[in-house]
C-alpha cells in the first residue's frame, strides 16, 4: 500500500487541477516551483551539511538561460527549460568543486557572494537582459498539455507537478542508492568518507551541480508564472526562502522540502494579515525550528522507524576474505615535520603482507602520525610510503582504498544517527562502480549490486559479531562494540590492508579477548594488520613483528619476543612514567 | 525507504491540496471595482493610492459610476514585476476585477500587459512612461502619463537652444525611464554630453558621482530619477561639493517632494510638466482643495495621474452606459475627450492619452512653481 | 583628474571607516565565538535607523543620537545572542546551524523594519556645514565620521589591551578550553563580545546615515563588503579589518571615476571568490 501512495498523491495534485480557479491554480505553480527550489536546496544544506544563503544563484541562471534561448533565438521555451538546466548544473559543479576547500561560513559566504554577482551582471547587461527592465518572455505553447477548458495556468500546473513528481522520483532513487550514502557518510564524517574510498571532490560537485540542475529546473517552471525575467530573480530573498522552506519542512527529506516549499506559497494566502511581515514570520518560524526541532517539521508527523528496516539476505554465501594486493607496502625514511617540530623522523620499515604488524612506542612517539602518512591522510615532509611501484604516499586519502589500504580511528569515527548495517553498507562503496544513470535508472544489474552491497554488509557484521545489532542506531551501541562496528565498516572495503589506531583502547577484558580473537583470524584469512596500540600485552600476543618508536624516530622493529628484551626499548618504557613502567614490568613477568 | 518516502510525500502532497481554498467568492453585484498594483511602501506609491482613492470619494459623493458605487482594490507591487504581476493575477482571477487603473513603472506594467490581455481586461496605466507600454498590440490599454519621446519633443529643444551648455552630465538610474533618457541626452549633445552614470535604483550613496559630475566640469547637469529621495540626495551630494551647475530633471518628476527632501541644494533646479497645481479649471481647483484639506500638501504629478486613470476610465464606463461591456468602454475611451485635471484629454489609436500643454517649472523658495523665461 | 582623485579620495575614506568599524565586529565576533554572524549588517542598519527616527521624528539633536544607537542596538545584540547564538552554539552540529540561525535573525530584524517603515530611505541631518581643503570638499559630517571612527578603533585597542576583560577577551580567543580551566565565566565573555561588536556596528551605522541617508537594506549590502573585507583581511584579524576596510573604500571610491559603483562591486566580490579559493585564511594570514 505504502509504495503506491506517491502514486496515489501523485493523481490526487493532478486531478484536482481543474477544480482550481485560475488564481489558485497560479499560487499552485508557485507551490511547486517553491518545492522544487527547496529540493534542490536539500541536497545542499540537507545532504551536504553545507549552508547555501545564494541558491536563487541557480534558480536566476535557470530561468534566464530558458527565457534567453526562447527569445532570442526561438527555441521551443519547455525544451529551453531542460537546456537552462545545464548551465545550472555547471555553475553547480563549479560551487561544489569550491566546497571542497571552504567549509562553514566560507562557503555560506562565497554563495552568497555568487548569487550577488550574477544579479548584477543581469542588471548591467542591459544588450543582453534589459537589466532592470527584465525581458518579457511570451506565453510558451503547452503542447498537448492544452486540455479542453482548461487555462493556461492550469496546463502550466499539470506540467510543474509533473517536473516536480519526476524530480522527487529521481532524487529519491539517488538518495537511496550509493551517491546518497556518500554524501550523508561524507556530511557526518567526512574522514571516514575518505578512509573508505568515497572521493569528496566527485560526489559534493555532482551533488551540487544535481542541486543547481534542479534549481535552474524550478527558475524555469517560474518564467511561465511571472512572463518576464528581472534581476530580482537572484535576488537575496528567494534564496532565504529556498533555505527557510528546506529547513523548516526537514532537513534530509524527500517530502519535507515539498512540505516547506508549499507553507511558503500558500500560507501567506491563509494568513493575510502578516502580509508585508511573511518573510520576518517565517524567519521567526525557522529560528523556533532550530531551536526547538532542527529535524524540521516533518519530524512532527507520525511515522515509522526512522529507519528502514532491511530483510537479510538469505542465504549469506559472502566470504570476508582479503583483496589481492599487488605488492608490500614500504616505509621508506618517513619524514613529518609540524611548524619545525619532527613528529616522524627518517622511518623505515616494511609492511610484508599476511603479517600482523605492532607500531609501539610512548606517547608522542608519533605512531599516529606514521598511520596518517601510510593511509595519505597526511603528506610527508620527505620519504615516501610505496606499494611496489606505486607511491601511496602522494595519493589522497580516499585513494588508498582503492589500493586496498583502509584504516580506522583513534576516536570511534560513526555515523551515529544510522543504524550498524547502514554504516557498514555506506563503506561498501567500492565493491562496485556505479554510474549516475545507473542509479537513477535502477536495472537489474544495480539492483543486483546493491544486493551484493547488502550482502557483504550482512557478512562484515556477522563476522564481527554484530549480526544481532543490525537494526541498531549506531550511536546506541556499547563502546566495545562501536570498536567493533569500526573494523567491520573497514572490512566492508574490502581491504588488505588493515590500518588500526588504537582499536583496542578502552576495552575490558572479555573484549580485549574478543578483539584479540578476531585479529588472529583476519590473519588465517590472509589479511594484512598493522595496529597501533599502547596495550603492550596484548600487542606482544597479538603481532607478529614490532615497530618501536620513540621521540619520532624508529627505536625497534622485529620479532616480538627481540623487541621486548632490547634493552633501548626497556629504556625508553622505562623512562616513560610510571604506566609505562608498569607495562614494561608486566611484559618482564610474562 | 521508497515506501516511507511514499508515505511522507503523500502527506506533503495532500496538505498541499488542502491548503486551497474554493473557487471564486460571489461579490455584491452592485459594487464596480478598479484594481491597481502600486508600490505601496514608498512614497511614490502612497501619493498614487491618495490620488486614486479622492477621485474614487469624488465620485461615489457624485453617485458613483452608473449608479453603482465604486471600490478600488491595491496590491503591492514593490517596484517588482514578479510582485506586480502576482497582484495583477489576484485582481483579475481571484478579486474578478475587469479594470485597472493605475500603475507605477513601465517595468511592471510591460509584464502585466500579458495577464491583463489573457484576461480580456481594461488597464488605464497611470505613470508608466516607456513607450512600449502602448505598443503591446492588446487594445485594451490606455496611459494617462506622456512617454519619454513626447517629453523630449518640448524639452529637448528648450535645453539645446536656451539653456545651451557647453558641458552636460547625464545621471540615470538603471531603468527603462533612466536608460531611455541618456540615449535621449546622447542624442541630443553628442560630444558634449562628457560624462553619463548609470546607477541602481536603490542606490544611497551619491557622494562618488556627485564628485565625477563636478569633475567632468559640466555647467548642466540632467537628472533621470524616479525616486524624489534619490534625487535629493545627488542635490545634496553636489551642494556639498559647492558644485552648482544648471540642474534639471526629466520632465514630469518634478514636484514639490524634492523641495522638501532636498532643502535649500533643491533651488534653482528645473524641469518641464503637463501639469501644474495652479491649472484654472473646476475639477483641478475642487481636485487641490479636496488633496489639501485631506492630506495637507499640495498634490503632485503622481496623485494626478493616478486621479485621471481612475477619473477617465469612470467617465468612460459611463459613455458606454455598460460596465460589462469592456468592448464598447475601449471605444468609448478611444473616441471621446475627457475632462481631467490638466484640462483636455484625448487618447490616440495606441491608447496613448494626449493633452496640449507642457509647463516648464522650477524650485523657487522652496516651492515649485512656473518658469519665465 | 588629480582634484577628482583626491575628492574621491576623500569621499572613500569615511566609507572605507565604516567597512573598517563593521569589519572590525565581525573579526572579533569570529576570533573569540569562532562564528561568522549573519546578522551583523543589521546591526548597523539598526543603529542608522535609531538615528533616523530619533533625528526625523523625535527632533532629538544627531550627537545625542549617538549613545542611544549604541544603547538600544546592544539590546538588540544581546536578545540575538541569547535567543539566535548561545542556544545553538554548544549542540553537535552547532557550527552550521548558528550560521542558519543568525541569518534567521538577521532577515527577522531586517524584514520587520522593512515591513514596518517600508524601503523608502529616510533622510537623517547631521552635522552640518562644509569644509574646503584645497581643491577637496568634504562635509563637517564625513570628517566626524572619520575621526570617530578612529577614536573608536583607538578605544577599542585600548580596551582589548589594557583592561582585565580585554585580557580575559584575549584569553577566550586563544582557547576556550584553557580559559574556562582557569575560571573564566566564558560565555558572559562571549556575550558581551557579541554585544560589543553590535555596538560598534550601531555607531558605524549611526555615523553613515547622515551620509548615505537611512534604507532598510542598508545592512545587507554593507555586510557582504564587511564580509569581503575580513575574508581578505584574515578573519579574526583586527589590524586586518581595519587596513582592508578603508582600503576598500578607497579603492570603491576611486574606481567609480572609471567605472559603474555596481561593475566595481561585482568586481570586488569576483576578488573576494577568488581570495576565498587560492588563499581560504586571507591574504594577511602567514600560510595559504
Amino acid at each position: 500500500m505504502m509504495r503506491y501512495l506517491p502514486w496515489i498523491a501523485l493523481s490526487a495534485a493532478l486531478a484536482s487541477v481543474p477544480f482550481l480557479s485560475t488564481y489558485h491554480a497560479s499560487l499552485a505553480v508557485y507551490a511547486v516551483v517553491l518545492a522544487l527550489f527547496c529540493t534542490s536546496v536539500n541536497i545542499v544544506v540537507g545532504y551536504l551539511g553545507l549552508i547555501s544563503f545564494g541558491h536563487a544563484a541557480f534558480l536566476g541562471l535557470g530561468a534566464y538561460t530558458a527565457g534567453l534561448l526562447t527569445v532570442k533565438l526561438g527555441v521551443n521555451y519547455w525544451l529551453a527549460v531542460v537546456l537552462g538546466m545545464l548551465p545550472g548544473a555547471a555553475l553547480g559543479a563549479l560551487v561544489g568543486f569550491a566546497s571542497l576547500r571552504l567549509s562553514g561560513a566560507y562557503f555560506a559566504i562565497a554563495t552568497l557572494v555568487v548569487s550577488e554577482i550574477l544579479r548584477i551582471v543581469a542588471m548591467n547587461w542591459i544588450d543582453l537582459t534589459r537589466g532592470a527592465l527584465g525581458l518579457l518572455v511570451p506565453k510558451p505553447g503547452v503542447g498537448p498539455f492544452g486540455f479542453e477548458g482548461l487555462r493556461f495556468t492550469h496546463s502550466h500546473l499539470i506540467i510543474a507537478i509533473l517536473a516536480l513528481a519526476t524530480v522527487l522520483f529521481l532524487v529519491s532513487r539517488l538518495v537511496a542508492s550509493p551517491y546518497g550514502r556518500a554524501w550523508l557518510l561524507l556530511r557526518d564524517q567526512p574522514k571516514l568518507a575518505a578512509s573508505v574510498g568515497i572521493s569528496g571532490l566527485r560526489y559534493k560537485t555532482l551533488a551540487v551541480a544535481v542541486s543547481g540542475a534542479i534549481a535552474a529546473l524550478a527558475g524555469g517552471m517560474l518564467v511561465p508564472k511571472i512572463l518576464v525575467l528581472t534581476p530580482d530573480l537572484f535576488s537575496s530573498t528567494l534564496s532565504a526562502t529556498g533555505l527557510l522552506g528546506a529547513i523548516l519542512g526537514g532537513r534530509a527529506t524527500i517530502a519535507g522540502p515539498v512540505l516547506g516549499g508549499a507553507i511558503f506559497a500558500v500560507a501567506p494566502e491563509l494568513l493575510r494579515f502578516v502580509e508585508e511581515y511573511r518573510i520576518a514570520v517565517f524567519a521567526l518560524l525557522l529560528l523556533a525550528v532550530v531551536r526547538i526541532r532542527p529535524e524540521g517539521l516533518m519530524s512532527l508527523l507520525p511515522r515509522r522507524r526512522r529507519h528502514a528496516r532491511h530483510a537479510r539476505t538469505q542465504p549469506n554465501d559472502v566470504e570476508i576474505a582479503p583483496r589481492t594486493a599487488l605488492a608490500d607496502i614500504r616505509v621508506d625514511r618517513l619524514t613529518k615535520s609540524f611548524g619545525g617540530l619532527a613528529a616522524v623522523r627518517d622511518v623505515t620499515f616494511p609492511i610484508p603482507r599476511g603479517q600482523v604488524l605492532g607500531i609501539i612506542g610512548p606517547n608522542g612517539a608519533g605512531k599516529t602520525t606514521c598511520l596518517n602518512l601510510i593511509s595519505a591522510f597526511l603528506t610527508p615532509s620527505s620519504g615516501q610510503v610505496t606499494m611496489g611501484e606505486r607511491v601511496i604516499s602522494d595519493s589522497q586519502p580516499h585513494e588508498t582504498a582503492r589500493h586496498g589500504i583502509v584504516r580506522t580511528f583513534q576516536h570511534t569515527t560513526l555515523s551515529a544517527g544510522k543504524t550498524v548495517l547502514e554504516n557498514v553498507v555506506a563503506a561498501t562503496h567500492l565493491l562496485e562502480r556505479e554510474t549516475l544513470p545507473g542509479a537513477l535508472w535502477r536495472g537489474a544489474g544495480f539492483r543486483r549490486r546493491e544486493a551484493d552491497r547488502l550482502a557483504l554488509g550482512w557478512a562484515c557484521l556477522d563476522y564481527v559479531g554484530l549480526g544481532e545489532r543490525a537494526d541498531m542506531e549506531a550511536g546506541s551501541l556499547a563502546y566495545g562494540e562501536q570498536r567493533m562496528l569500526s573494523i567491520a565498516i573497514t572490512l566492508a572495503t574490502k581491504p588488505h590492508f588493515l590500518l588500526l589506531d588504537e582499536p583496542a583502547a578502552g576495552l575490558n577484558h572479555s573484549e580485549a579477548m574478543a578483539f584479540a580473537a578476531l585479529i588472529e583470524n583476519l590473519r588465517e584469512k590472509g589479511f594484512t594488520v598493522v595496529i597501533v596500540d599502547h596495550n603492550l600485552r596484548m600487542m606482544l600476543r597479538i603481532c607478529d613483528r614490532l615497530v618501536v618508536m620513540h621521540h619520532g624516530e624508529l627505536l625497534a622493529d622485529g620479532d616480538p619476543m627481540e623487541v621486548r628484551n632490547n634493552p633501548e626499548v626497556i629504556s625508553a618504557y622505562l623512562g616513560g612514567g610510571p604506566r609505562k613502567q608498569k607495562e614494561a614490568a608486566d611484559v618482564e613477568m610474562h | 525507504m521508497i515506501g516511507s518516502i511514499g508515505k511522507k510525500l503523500a502527506a506533503a502532497l495532500l496538505c498541499a491540496t488542502a491548503f486551497m481554498p474554493h473557487a471564486f467568492e460571489a461579490h455584491a453585484a452592485e459594487t464596480l471595482k478598479f484594481g491597481a498594483v502600486y508600490p505601496t511602501r514608498n512614497v511614490i506609491g502612497t501619493q498614487a493610492v491618495a490620488g486614486a482613492q479622492l477621485a474614487v470619494k469624488m465620485i461615489n459623493d457624485a453617485g458613483g459610476v452608473l449608479g453603482r458605487p465604486l471600490e478600488f482594490v491595491v496590491y503591492d507591487s514593490n517596484f517588482s514585476p514578479v510582485d506586480g504581476v502576482a497582484g495583477m493575477q489576484r485582481l483579475l482571477t481571484e478579486d474578478g476585477i475587469r479594470y485597472i487603473a493605475g500603475v507605477v513603472s513601465s517595468t511592471v506594467a510591460l509584464a502585466t500587459i500579458p495577464v491583463i490581455e489573457s484576461e480580456g481586461a481594461l488597464a488605464v496605466f497611470a505613470i508608466p512612461k516607456h513607450p512600449d507600454v502602448t505598443a503591446s498590440g492588446y487594445d485594451g490599454i490606455f496611459r494617462m502619463n506622456s512617454t519619454t519621446a513626447i517629453d523630449a519633443a518640448s524639452f529637448n529643444g528648450y535645453l539645446a537652444d536656451v539653456v545651451a551648455p557647453e558641458k552636460v552630465t547625464m545621471l540615470g538610474e538603471n531603468s527603462d525611464f533612466g536608460l531611455l533618457s541618456n540615449k535621449n541626452m546622447k542624442a541630443l549633445f553628442g560630444d558634449k554630453l562628457v560624462l553619463t552614470e548609470t546607477f541602481e535604483v536603490h542606490q544611497a550613496d551619491f557622494s562618488a558621482i556627485a564628485s565625477n559630475a563636478w569633475g567632468s566640469g559640466a555647467d548642466l547637469v540632467c537628472m533621470a530619477i524616479s525616486n524624489p529621495e534619490q534625487t535629493a540626495n545627488v542635490l545634496r551630494a553636489m551642494a556639498d561639493l559647492g558644485y552648482k551647475p544648471e540642474r534639471c530633471i526629466m520632465p514630469g518628476l518634478l514636484n514639490s517632494d524634492l523641495p522638501r527632501l532636498a532643502g535649500e541644494a533643491a533651488e534653482g533646479v528645473f524641469s518641464e510638466d503637463v501639469y501644474l497645481p495652479s491649472i484654472d479649471n473646476e475639477l483641478n481647483r475642487k481636485f487641490v482643495s479636496a488633496y489639501e484639506a485631506s492630506e495637507g500638501v499640495t498634490p503632485g504629478k503622481i496623485e494626478v495621474l493616478a486621479f485621471e486613470a481612475v477619473w477617465a476610465l469612470a467617465k468612460a464606463i459611463e459613455i458606454a452606459g455598460d460596465a460589462d461591456n469592456l468592448d464598447a468602454v475601449k471605444n468609448a475611451l478611444k473616441t471621446n475627450e475627457f475632462e481631467v485635471l490638466r484640462g483636455k484629454v484625448h487618447f490616440d489609436e495606441t491608447g496613448q492619452a494626449i493633452s496640449g500643454t507642457q509647463y516648464r517649472i522650477e524650485v523657487r523658495d522652496g516651492k515649485v512653481v512656473e518658469r519665465k523665461d | 583628474m588629480g582634484d577628482l582623485v583626491l575628492q574621491q579620495l576623500a569621499n572613500g575614506l569615511s566609507v572605507g571607516m565604516t567597512y573598517a568599524l563593521i569589519a572590525l565586529g565581525l573579526t572579533m565576533v569570529f576570533g573569540v565565538l569562532h562564528i561568522v554572524n549573519f546578522a551583523h549588517g543589521e546591526f548597523y542598519m539598526l543603529g542608522g535607523l535609531v538615528t533616523a527616527l530619533l533625528t526625523s521624528r523625535a527632533g532629538v539633536p544627531y550627537l545625542a543620537c549617538l549613545p542611544a544607537a549604541a544603547i538600544l542596538v546592544a539590546a538588540a545584540g544581546w536578545a540575538t545572542d541569547r535567543l539566535a547564538v548561545r542556544p545553538v552554539i554548544g549542540r553537535p552540529d552547532g557550527a552550521t546551524i548558528v550560521l542558519v540561525a543568525t541569518f534567521a535573525a538577521g532577515l527577522i530584524i531586517n524584514e520587520t523594519v522593512l515591513a514596518t517603515l517600508g524601503p523608502a530611505p529616510i533622510r537623517v541631518d547631521g552635522i552640518a556645514g562644509v569644509v574646503k581643503l584645497g581643491p577637496v570638499s568634504l562635509t563637517w559630517q564625513r570628517i566626524f565620521a572619520i575621526v570617530f571612527g578612529i577614536l573608536l578603533i583607538a578605544i577599542f585597542q585600548i580596551i582589548l589591551r589594557r583592561t582585565e576583560f580585554g585580557r580575559q577577551l584575549r584569553a577566550v580567543a586563544q582557547s576556550d578550553y584553557a580559559s574556562r580551566v582557569i575560571g573564566l565565566d566564558v560565555e558572559r565573555i562571549k556575550s558581551l563580545t557579541f554585544i560589543l561588536a553590535a555596538c560598534v556596528a550601531a555607531l558605524a551605522g549611526a555615523l553613515i546615515a547622515p551620509i548615505l541617508s537611512f534604507n532598510a537594506g542598508m545592512g545587507y549590502h554593507t555586510a557582504i563588503h564587511g564580509f569581503v573585507v575580513v575574508v581578505i583581511g584574515t578573519m579574526g584579524s583586527i589590524p586586518g579589518a581595519v587596513i582592508c576596510g578603508l582600503g576598500l573604500g578607497l579603492l570603491e571610491s576611486v574606481a567609480s571615476i572609471f567605472i559603474g559603483q555596481e561593475i566595481a562591486s561585482a568586481c570586488i566580490y569576483a576578488l573576494l571568490i577568488v581570495t576565498l579559493l587560492f588563499r581560504p585564511n586571507g591574504v594577511f594570514s602567514r600560510s595559504a
